[in-house]
């Protein structure tokens, strides 16, 4: 659909004649994408040249993933400019087009089909493979790759591609990025390729991406390890809440100057509150992780607020759940006294009743306290609904319309209404701001630090710098395992991100 | 003024309309956005019409077969409704049918008590569920799958063990078993008091009309009805809300099967014998029936009225055609076309006006 008329599967000799005046492959002009009223990017400029490695960091949620995805075509910019091999793209741009420009991209979520083998797989970015024996010029086209990136790799062609380990679709997805029939590679987007290999294939297609680049071929890398994008980049961009904040030569940054541009320097605050009891208060919660039975527990105390920091999936929402069931069933390495109610933080699929009303929502977790013999007094109910309608400020004129005229904030709201209103000790809180507006975020802190000072437990798991700032002790996840503890004004930006990455090499 | 007041008090404006509309919606919407309703409605204009258009369809003996033949499948709509709430389905309450019969027909042929050869019916039928449940609950099969298996394996079961006779020497109890099956209330003169206007109720229509009261109060007012329907509305969020999944999924289906094996045992009384093929195909009426009442395939949503009215809905268009005198052959595409009417009219309740649909079918044509 976003074709233009003649370019789908036209010749070479058709493509539109390119710019010899400019260098650039890539040039973004204030591209701005909002997701409702959240901004992921406001006004992002960037030109990449081609024949250059750029390296791409910043925290969860600084909008990287955003901008690689409106150069793969996969999601449409709210306004700006877009230039692909200086070509204005501007309007229309997919993912067909960027198919056709070069464009390739290896998303943190593998996009292979399970169910296709290798081949297959590699044919479907390749419509030329066609006609007699496709399979096996495109087994020949993969493998030949996987060979150049890989060398030494033992994947199969013919194998189903859901038969492979994590870290062999991931070789096959980058080979696949690379491979070119009559469709050229020009711009090849990694974001977190080596997440899931090992040191040597890491070392393997690093270096693969150095000799791509001199070659004249563009890559950006995304990678939360930075030794790897001061080791592979030639530049180095640095995003924050949206925008650029920093753009240097590689040699122009350090480790720590890295770590430094990322977070903000200066910002206000917030006084502490002076916390009693601290460590000794009674102790509810004991957990290891699973990946580190030995280590220190991860402990938290009556009234304590307890943050779970770090990278996105490094083990914290792992970490919740196992507490979670650690309070149902016996698990190994888990005590806790108390029960436990969990606010999600993946709304749709974790949270929310959608069939339901507000009320019925927020109550579903308390039924067992407003049973009069085996049936639920509607009174009981439609008084619990009404008194968090106001204690937390559901913004509705009636508890009892549906869950889903509520906007995505207030029915974050019911559902720690939900689990506030239960009798729960501990709550676990698994990123549960994600996409909801400052005020109500305001709202929600003021509400747990009553609920903790009147002696219940949270646990807080969170990507969000300042939300850290609400809590008394905060423990720092990497790979599944805890890595450092922080407490009172330990909790700095600054020493969970250091803590959030790899001791430097 | 400066636009934020505009805003600001647009916004209050708004509020305002909201709260009215909302509090008149709550009354008409609980009735005009059920499905069962609008069966309802067609329901009785459906009677209304055939009685003008065929007096011998509104007779009291002709009102007491139709809620006779219709019970037993409603009865299994209730069952079915439970399952379709979670979310699954349950292919196999025909099978089960047949064996819960077989079984009670061999103990019976065997001189055991009623009373015996019944409970050794029902606990087939509930063994049948608790297999369905435990596959489904806590091994974590999919019910299609597990159901589809069951329906096998309890048809080749009852083929069996009956030997494929039919089983009708029933020894000293057979008058008990054929009174339970046969029973009608009230009875008119000369037997009873009941004016000859009115029809003789069966056995089946009272224990479907206690079946129903008891699995609508239960649906309403009990907290495990309230855990069920949040197994179908978001099953993740149950688990995370600490409502236990596995245990209520298996309990629903070894209630499911607890109301075929009813179900069997008033048709094995009413015709004295047991056969076993009872049941066979009975699954389809059944899922037709409450999907019709409004239960969703998706989970989350059905009524104890909704199987009720399903049920009764398509047996009165069975009926109706034959006084009509339409060649029988015709039923099944009526009531096909009457499963995906209903269906059609659901979606409209539920969200997707009409309009929009038609709207989707005219640009579907358009391309």
């Amino acid at each position: 659909m976003n074709i233009r008329p003649g370019a789908g599967h036209s010749a070479p000799g058709r493509f539109p004649v390119m710019q010899a005046t400019t260098s650039s492959l890539i040039s973004l002009g204030g591209v701005e994408k909002a997701f409702g009223a959240v901004r992921a990017l406001s006004g992002v400029s960037l030109d990449v040249a081609a024949g250059t490695c750029v390296g791409l960091v910043g925290h969860n949620g600084a909008g990287k993933s955003t901008l690689m995805n409106i150069l793969a075509g996969t999601l449409q910019p709210s306004a700006g400019r877009l230039g692909v091999a200086g070509e204005d793209v501007s309007a229309g741009y997919g993912v067909a087009t960027a198919n056709r420009l070069g464009v390739r991209c290896v998303f943190q979520e593998l996009s292979l089909c399970p169910n296709l083998s290798v081949a297959e797989n590699a044919r479907i970015l390749h419509p030329s493979l066609k006609g007699l024996g496709w399979r096996r010029r495109a087994a020949a086209l993969i493998g030949g790759k996987l060979d150049a990136i890989f060398p030494g790799h033992d994947i199969e062609p013919g194998q189903i591609v859901g038969d492979l380990s994590i870290a062999r679709r991931q070789m096959v997805e980058i080979a696949r990025a690379f491979s070119a029939t009559d469709r050229n590679v020009r711009l090849v987007i990694l974001d977190e390729p080596t997440s899931s290999l090992d040191g040597v294939l890491a070392a393997q297609l690093l270096s693969f991406v150095r000799g791509f680049v001199a070659e004249g071929g563009t890559v950006i890398l995304i990678s939360h390890l930075l030794a790897e994008i001061l080791n592979t980049s030639d530049r180095i961009v640095v995003m924050r809440d949206g925008g650029i904040v920093a753009d240097r030569p590689a040699s122009g940054f350090s480790r720590a100057s890295l770590v430094e541009s990322m977070g903000s320097v200066a910002r206000e605050m917030d006084a502490r509150h002076a916390r009693t009891g601290g460590g000794a208060a009674e102790r509810r919660v004991s957990a290891t992780a699973k990946r580190q039975p030995e280590a220190a527990p991860l402990i938290a105390g009556r009234g304590e607020i307890v943050g779970l920091a770090g990278l996105g999936g490094h083990g914290q929402t792992d970490m919740l759940v196992r507490i979670f069931e650690g309070a149902r069933m016996r698990t190994a390495g888990v005590t806790v006294e108390g029960r436990t109610a969990i606010v999600a933080g993946d709304r749709q699929t974790d949270g929310v009743f959608p069939l339901w009303s507000i009320g019925e929502n927020a109550t579903i977790a308390s039924l067992g306290r407003m049973l009069r013999g085996m049936l639920i007094d509607p009174d009981a109910e439609s008084r619990m609904a009404a008194e968090w309608k106001e204690r937390i400020g559901i913004r509705t004129p009636d508890m009892r319309n549906p869950i889903l005229s509520l906007s995505g904030g207030n029915q974050q709201k019911v559902l720690f209404a939900r689990a506030l209103g239960s009798d729960a000790d501990i709550i676990l809180m698994d990123d549960p701001m994600r996409g909801v507006d400052i005020g109500t975020k305001q709202e929600v802190y003021s509400i747990i630090r009553r609920e903790a000072d009147a002696g219940r437990t949270f646990l807080w798991y969170t990507t969000e710098m300042d939300e850290l700032k609400h809590c008394d002790r905060v423990y720092v996840f990497r790979n599944g395992g805890i890595v450092a503890e922080l407490s009172g004004d330990e909790i700095t930006e600054d020493r969970v991100l250091h803590s959030s990455f790899e001791p430097a090499a | 003024m400066p636009p934020s007041q505009t805003q600001s008090l647009g916004e209050d404006h708004a509020s305002i309309a909201d709260v009215v509309g909302i509090k008149e919606q709550t009354v008409l919407q609980s009735m005009l956005t059920s499905q069962a309703f609008w069966v309802s409605v067609a329901l009785l204009v459906l009677v209304v019409f055939m009685s003008w258009l065929q007096p011998s369809f509104g007779t009291a003996d002709n009102i007491t077969n139709i809620t006779r033949n219709f019970a037993p499948i409603a009865i299994m709509g209730l069952g079915m409704t439970v399952v379709l709430i979670t979310g699954g389905i349950d292919l196999s309450v025909g099978s089960v049918m047949g064996l819960v019969a077989i079984v009670a027909g061999l103990l019976l042929t065997w001189h055991q008590p009623w009373y015996v050869a019944f409970g050794a019916g029902l606990l087939a039928g509930l063994a049948c569920g608790a297999f369905n449940g435990f596959f489904v609950a806590y091994v974590g099969m999919p019910s299609f799958v597990v159901t589809l298996g069951m329906l096998s394996i309890a048809r080749s079961l009852a083929v069996v063990l009956s030997g494929n006779q039919m089983l009708y020497q029933f020894g000293p109890d057979a008058p008990i078993v054929k009174a339970i099956g046969q029973a009608k209330w009230p009875l008119r003169a000369p037997a009873g008091w009941a004016p000859h206007w009115m029809p003789e109720f069966s056995s089946h229509f009272w224990v479907m009309v206690v079946l129903a009261l008891a699995v609508g109060f239960v649906f309403i007012f009990t907290a495990w009805a309230r855990h069920l329907f949040a197994i179908g509305g978001n099953e993740n969020a149950a688990r995370m809300t600490g409502v236990p999944v596995d245990r209520i999924k298996f309990q629903a289906y070894v209630f499911c099967a607890f109301t075929a094996s009813i179900a069997s045992l008033l048709l094995l009384g009413y015709s004295g014998s047991a056969i076993n093929a009872m049941g066979t195909g009975y699954e389809l009426r059944v899922i037709a029936g409450t999907v019709i009442g409004g239960a969703s395939l998706m989970g989350g949503y059905g009524t104890a009225f909704g199987a009720v009215i399903g049920s009764a809905f398509l047996e009165v268009i069975r009926n109706a055609l034959l006084m009509a005198g339409i060649d029988s052959n015709w039923q099944g595409a009526f009531v096909g076309g009457f499963i995906i009417l209903a269906v059609l009219l659901g979606m409209q309740t539920s969200g997707r006006s009409l309009k929009a649909l038609l709207g989707g079918m005219f640009a579907l044509k358009g391309r």
